[in-house]
């Protein structure tokens, strides 16, 4: 009957008479000689279970959250944790604000560097390594052996070429040759490399040199804020590497040479003034201080303090050229600037953590904070210390944060062709001294086993 | 439609607001009376295509507005216009006092002078307090110099003597004879005259109810408002060279023309439009009487000045539309 139905409905238009009789009979002879494929065998359920069918609903597994709460409860009944509440998670963003603040963006390119990011942190910018440091610096590159320099050839070889990334990389762009078109090519991108470098390189130097009072962290989020007349300055910075050790590094400056940076003014900027190159943002929380190890308020945070940092500088530079074609090179100061602010982010989160936010911000600290960073490519490496003394910002005039950059670093000339692939760059002059000031920085806050 | 519309001009009456709907081709928009576009087609819908239309200033890199010369129609509009390397542009503020509401002058600190592929001038970074914009370079600024931009108001009684190469000075405050460039036809608008690389206009006179003459790089005099901001000295840069390969204008998204063709000069009643000895901008625009006016303003205000409308919602407020004068020629009584 519901075929004729179908019949009636697809074929009524236009069907002469008689048709129909004769489409009914070429149906009845379908069916017949097709029937064996049109009965299809249905599993019945068995009579005792078809009386509770109506019980047994098929359920949509991708929107049933029945039993989801219950598991959850199951699971985490015997810890001391609450599940976080998810829900409306897309829709509520307790992070966005109504008022645009600043962010800290070191990508953006700095035009008087050094000068800016003093008068932003209130610090005092030197170009050359902590007393500290460089009195342990011609023993530690003495101690270096031949184990040590092919270690080093072989880390670097395995983050810039060996490395299996098979990765799509940017094109490339000759602003001489315009016309010149680069092949695409697949390789290691440059914020890789960082990574492959460094974790060789920590690895090494952790199996050179261990300590069983300190450890590595891995992809940690430095969030934190602080207030420059009147105006907060947020910093949201993701780094590949920390090392914590659980007591406080020393401080580089004693309390005399502290004083005497009240005399020393700071770099003027006019007509420009200090947050030029800050981006805006919206989504932003200014109770949050974060160093990495956890919020700074829960119970979980894990305990230590920030002994070093690796800060990663993957952006079109001396050695790589690709990215934005029109993009300046980063040159040195850029680099040091940038390690310099990101050093001072490090150690305000660390400060709000040890002293509380309120007795922190806009007064000077009761005991200096030390952290250190190491500002790296790939190629070239950037040493930064620093030493927090003070965060009273609404004025240029008392005691002023130090800084100590040794900045420039190269460690293997790498020539990249500049109408040619990448994989066919060279590397020559491995300098193990750049290696040394990592481990004198490594080992300044190592207690001996 | 358009049989309503004759209809409409035999009774000689008012029509009620036309619904006009499926007319896809451009003669078909451009026959109809009172029926404008939702926006003209310009530079603006070309820039709404590629997303670049409503966004706020950056000094990044941005690419280019590319349509291929082709239309809101999705034809060919302009001719000879394709490929080209793609290559960003940069978005050059062109009026120097950016914020004019103070009243001092506008100091700004030259960071780098850059060379645009499709420019010929360079473009200068600078930036004031929290703001970075790029400004088309003078020839003689150079990296870390100090460049000021004098508020509109400033006209003093005795001319500025020995204005710095670089700076922005209102017209009515340099001397006469100055070599001026990036001159603004009206007050606020944005350079518009010597904007090319190593162009350079001259200030000649001031005349009176303040305006000045100006002669500009095609010898051309012009009368502007005193309080058009002009910019001291000769642009950076050199000017237009000749191509020297077929290549090398393709680069710059030129498309060959057919060789069929010749260049059309003053011959077979078209004529070369000249500018009129001493172009008064200051002045409103002429009245124009051509019948294609009536498509594009509102009748009865004579000129340009009025933004173009969106949409029309009164017809009936257009004057009586006479088609005989157009498609019908022999013929004394229309319908």
């Amino acid at each position: 009957r519901s075929m004729r139905l179908t019949q009636i409905l697809c074929y009524a238009q236009g069907v002469r008479p008689g048709r129909i009789e004769h489409y009914e009979k070429l149906s009845r002879i379908m069916w017949k000689e097709k029937d064996r494929f049109m009965n299809v065998t249905v599993p019945r359920p068995r009579p005792e279970v078809a009386a509770e069918l109506d019980k047994h609903q098929p359920e949509d597994m991708f929107e049933s959250d029945r039993y989801e709460k219950e598991v959850l409860a199951a699971t985490t009944a015997d810890l001391d944790w609450q599940a976080p509440d998810f829900s409306g998670w897309l829709w509520k963003n307790p992070r966005k604000q109504s008022q645009p603040a600043r962010l800290f963006n070191w990508r953006q390119r700095w035009e008087h560097p050094e000068a800016q990011a003093s008068a932003l942190t209130k610090t005092l910018i030197s170009r050359r390594l902590p007393e500290n440091l460089s009195a342990s610096l011609a023993k530690l590159t003495e101690s270096l052996t031949e184990a040590d320099t092919e270690a080093l050839q072989r880390a670097f070889m395995h983050a810039h070429h060996w490395h299996s990334d098979d990765i799509r990389l940017p094109l490339r762009h000759n602003p001489e040759n315009s016309v010149y078109k680069f092949r695409t090519e697949f390789g290691i991108p440059p914020d890789r490399i960082v990574r492959h470098l460094m974790s060789n390189l920590l690895r090494w130097t952790a199996i050179r040199h261990p300590s069983c009072d300190r450890h590595l962290l891995r992809d940690c989020l430095l969030e934190t804020a602080f207030h420059w007349r009147g105006v907060t300055v947020h910093f949201q910075e993701r780094r590949p590497f920390h090392l914590i050790g659980q007591r406080p590094l020393a401080p580089f400056a004693d309390s005399q040479s502290v004083e005497a940076t009240a005399a020393s003014p700071l770099p003027s900027l006019y007509p420009l003034s200090p947050l030029i190159d800050l981006e805006d943002t919206m989504h932003y929380d200014t109770s949050i201080s974060n160093t990495g190890l956890g919020d700074s308020d829960s119970s979980t945070r894990l305990g230590g303090h920030c002994h070093l940092a690796v800060v990663p500088f993957e952006l079109p530079n001396l050695w790589c050229n690709f990215d934005a074609p029109e993009s300046r090179p980063i040159g040195v100061d850029h680099r040091a600037a940038a390690g310099v602010v990101n050093c001072f982010g490090q150690a305000v989160a660390q400060a709000r953590w040890e002293f509380g936010t309120d007795n922190v911000d806009g007064r000077q600290l009761p005991r200096p904070v030390v952290t250190a960073a190491v500002c790296t490519d790939g190629v070239y490496f950037d040493f930064v210390c620093y030493q927090l003394n003070t965060l009273d910002l609404d004025n240029d005039d008392g005691i002023k944060n130090l800084a100590w950059v040794d900045a420039g670093n190269r460690l293997v000339d790498k020539r990249v062709p500049v109408e040619d692939k990448i994989r066919l760059s060279t590397y020559t002059d491995l300098d193990p001294g750049v290696y040394a000031k990592l481990l004198a920085l490594y080992r300044y806050g190592m207690n001996r086993l | 439609q358009i049989c309503r519309c004759l209809q409409a001009a035999s009774l000689g009456g008012r029509t009620t607001p036309a619904v006009v709907s499926g007319l896809h081709t451009s003669p078909a928009w451009l026959k109809q009376r009172g029926i404008i576009f939702k926006h003209r087609p310009s530079f603006r819908w070309a820039e709404e295509q590629a997303g670049l239309a409503d966004i706020p200033y950056t000094t990044e890199a941005l690419p280019q507005v590319r349509t291929g010369g082709r239309g809101p129609f999705g034809r060919i509009w302009l001719k000879h216009v394709s490929g080209g390397l793609r290559l960003p542009t940069f978005w050059v503020d062109l009026v120097r006092n950016g914020l004019d509401n103070t009243g001092e002058p506008l100091v700004e600190e030259v960071f780098y002078l850059h060379k645009n592929f499709w420019r010929r001038h360079l473009i200068a970074l600078v930036g004031n307090g929290e703001r970075k914009r790029w400004i088309i370079a003078g020839a003689e600024m150079q990296v870390g110099d100090f460049t000021t931009s004098h508020p509109r108001q400033f006209i003093p009684d005795v001319p500025v003597a020995n204005p710095k190469p670089g700076d922005a000075y209102p017209i009515g405050a340099l001397p006469v004879g100055s070599t001026i460039s990036c001159v603004e036809q009206k007050p606020g608008e944005g350079a518009k005259l010597a904007v090319e690389g190593g162009t350079s206009a001259t200030y000649v006179r001031a005349l009176p109810d303040g305006k000045a003459l100006v002669v500009t790089p095609s010898k051309q005099e012009m009368i502007v408002s005193q309080h058009c901001t002009v910019m001291v000295g000769q642009v950076s840069g050199s000017a237009r060279e000749k191509f020297k390969s077929f290549n090398e204008k393709r680069r710059y998204g030129i498309k060959q023309r057919s060789g069929f063709r010749q260049k059309k000069g003053d011959r077979f009643g078209r004529r070369i439009k000249f500018y009129t000895p001493r172009f008064d901008c200051t002045a409103p625009y002429p009245v124009n009487y051509d019948i294609r006016s009536y498509l594009y303003t509102w009748p009865g205000e004579g000129g340009w000045s009025k933004p173009l409308p969106r949409f029309v919602a009164d017809y009936s407020s257009f004057p009586r539309y006479r088609w005989n004068q157009l498609y019908i020629k022999n013929r004394q009584d229309a319908f």
